[in-house]
């Protein structure tokens, strides 16, 4: 039906593509200029507005109309409300089953085909989501799954991590990779060229790294011959610690006096990583990871060290630049390289150090002062001297308190 | 996707580029002409023969740049005899599975900073007969005197004398003993 005096038509075009269904939607504006505003509003499909202005001094405005411009309006809105809810809905069982939180992410058609994977999650699922990765990793991100925990450690249940491979029940990681062809992702994965050592590659055999892990992959077939993991802690930050109470995993006893338990957090150890807890939950905070238990060069330093933390003095010695990292970690100087964050060296191994106040330990009873200060700083009955970490410090003799910092040698 | 091929075709590229820049500063600025003269120029790692059982082990476990870098260390350098009477990670250095172990002997056996074979002999004593010895391990050791030779005891009870020693470095001092010290046992994790 047309309304000329009114010269306003809407029209409403069946669809030209049959199969776009209702989603496509046209809305076409002509003004033609005949003096009559012709406007036309279409439903043609492709999401196309038109302004036609021919310019013959008519205006005409032309509603087709099928239950009239309130109607049509509220049919639209409704359609836009029912499109709306269904996405509320589906954000809504989406953050039931796996914490889904933005919804306007969750309604992406992709994603929401994404969310329906109901019968496993993928070791993938962190990265996809931007608001639970951390910008700011820039390496990191690559080579890590989620806010530091290995992709292949994400979504781990309490009884797998301690697997090897963590995580991935035995069988299944015979089933997964063993035997499979290397993921093309992997496949220029190369190990840093300082690493080349540890993992060589032979006439038989090459290697790879991704995800956590090293892949031995045979050369005549290219299929995965051996899983490597390149990080030992089967937990990651925000996972449950499971073994809270069982005095197995409670921290060395070097290790004790750095890491006491106090106030609400807690420290527990495994395989080779130290755990700071958060007494309520029962939650990681923080991963430790401790030189010479079970982790070292060739591994993975976590990513709650990807800001860098060398201690002062070592500061002008060790600095990142383009090709690698210096990180501190209770024992030693890593440095890590930046493409793969690998440990590719110890730069230097620290002792625990020593403190102004602090009684001097039994163990320093042994005059170690460098040769070049020794003219310098030798012990007399008032003063005795110590390295450590690379500083001397002074300790009185009769109270065996260590004094002052007197000299900075790095 | 054929961008992220790119993308990861080129990363090799960058890793090749990379090579070992372990930090390479022996010599500290600032110290008497007369130490740095005796010491040389030539660090810890430069000193080792290159084919003994320790630098070979010392390579395996990544520590070879370690003894490279500023220090300074001490470093008890078991004789080559000595490898052949010990079992476990030092038998077999090159398996990735045995680095844990091999790093945590070799560190048992570096101390923080310069200990000359007089000073632990002071040590001993003062301490009336013994001294504890901090090790880069977290554990000590601890010396003795016999017959005018010091003697280091392990964790276990095993002794290592101090056979030759006081080679300075520039980045520490070499002693070589005439066995491998070995640390307590294993820790937490390994106790099954």
């Amino acid at each position: 039906m047309e309304r000329r005096g009114g010269n306003v038509r809407l029209a409403n075009f069946q669809t030209e593509h049959g199969h776009g269904g209702r989603s496509q939607q046209t809305a076409r504006v002509e003004n033609r200029g005949h003096g009559n505003r012709d406007v036309r509003v279409a439903n043609r499909g492709n999401h196309e507005i038109r302004a036609d202005n021919s310019g013959h001094g008519n205006r005409e405005m032309r509603v087709d109309k099928r239950g009239g411009r309130e109607q049509r309006i509220a049919q639209r809105n409704e359609q836009r409300f029912e499109i709306h809810n269904r996405g509320d809905r589906d954000a809504r069982l989406a953050m039931e089953r796996r914490e889904f939180h933005n919804r306007d992410y969750a309604n992406v058609a992709p994603v929401r085909a994404f969310n329906d994977d109901r019968a496993f999650r993928t070791r993938d699922d962190f990265r996809r989501v931007d608001r639970w990765r951390d910008w700011n990793d820039g390496d990191w991100d690559r080579a890590y799954g989620y806010r530091g925990i290995p992709a292949s450690f994400v979504g781990c249940p309490p009884g797998l991590a301690k697997k090897s491979p963590a995580c991935v029940p035995p069988g299944l990681a015979r089933s997964e990779f063993v035997g499979r062809a290397l993921p093309t992702v992997y496949a220029s994965n190369y190990f840093p060229q300082s690493l080349r050592y540890l993992y060589a590659d032979t006439p038989d055999y090459y290697y790879r790294w991704g995800d956590g892990y090293a892949y031995r992959v045979n050369r005549t077939n290219n299929l995965v011959a051996a899983l490597l993991p390149l990080v030992g802690a089967g937990y990651g930050i925000g996972q449950p610690f499971p073994y809270m109470s069982d005095p197995y995993y409670n921290v060395p006893s070097y290790y004790q006096s750095f890491y006491p338990d106090y106030g609400n957090d807690y420290y527990r150890y495994a395989n080779g990583y130290v755990y700071q807890i958060d007494g309520g939950s029962g939650y990681i905070e923080d991963v430790i990871p401790l030189l010479d238990r079970g982790y070292g060069v060739g591994q993975m330093l976590p990513t709650s060290y990807s800001y860098y933390n060398v201690p002062y003095q070592y500061r002008d010695v060790y600095y990142d630049n383009p090709d690698y990292n210096y990180r501190y970690a209770p024992g030693a100087i890593y440095q890590v390289d930046r493409s793969s964050q690998l440990i590719t060296a110890i730069a230097s191994l620290l002792t625990g150090g020593l403190a102004v106040g602090q009684p001097l330990p039994p163990a320093y009873s042994t005059y170690n002062v460098p040769m070049q200060y020794r003219t310098s700083y030798y012990d007399t009955p008032d003063a005795w001297y110590r390295y450590s970490d690379g500083y001397i410090y002074q300790v009185d003799p009769t109270t065996q308190l260590i004094t002052a910092i007197v000299r900075s040698i790095v | 996707m054929r961008v992220r091929t790119l993308a990861l075709a080129t990363a090799p590229l960058a890793l090749l580029a990379a090579c070992n820049q372990g930090g390479e500063k022996g010599s500290t600025p600032g110290q008497p002409a007369e130490a740095q003269k005796k010491a040389g120029d030539q660090t810890i790692a430069a000193g080792l023969d290159a084919n003994g059982r320790f630098t070979q082990a010392a390579k395996a476990a990544g520590l070879d740049g370690t003894l490279a870098g500023p220090g300074p260390y001490t470093v008890l350098v078991p004789r080559d005899e000595a490898f052949a009477k010990v079992d476990g990670a030092l038998k077999d250095p090159g398996n990735p599975q045995n680095r844990a172990e091999l790093t945590r002997i070799l560190t048992y056996h570096i101390l923080p900073g310069t200990v000359l074979i007089e000073d632990l002999g002071k040590a001993v004593d003062n301490g009336k007969g013994k001294a504890l010895v901090q090790t880069m391990n977290g554990e000590t050791l601890t010396a003795t005197k016999d017959g005018g030779k010091v003697v280091l005891s392990d964790a276990s009870g095993g002794k290592a004398t101090i056979v030759e020693g006081d080679q300075q470095r520039s980045n520490g001092v070499v002693q070589y003993v005439d066995a491998v010290l070995m640390p307590s046992a294993k820790g937490a994790s390994e106790k099954k």
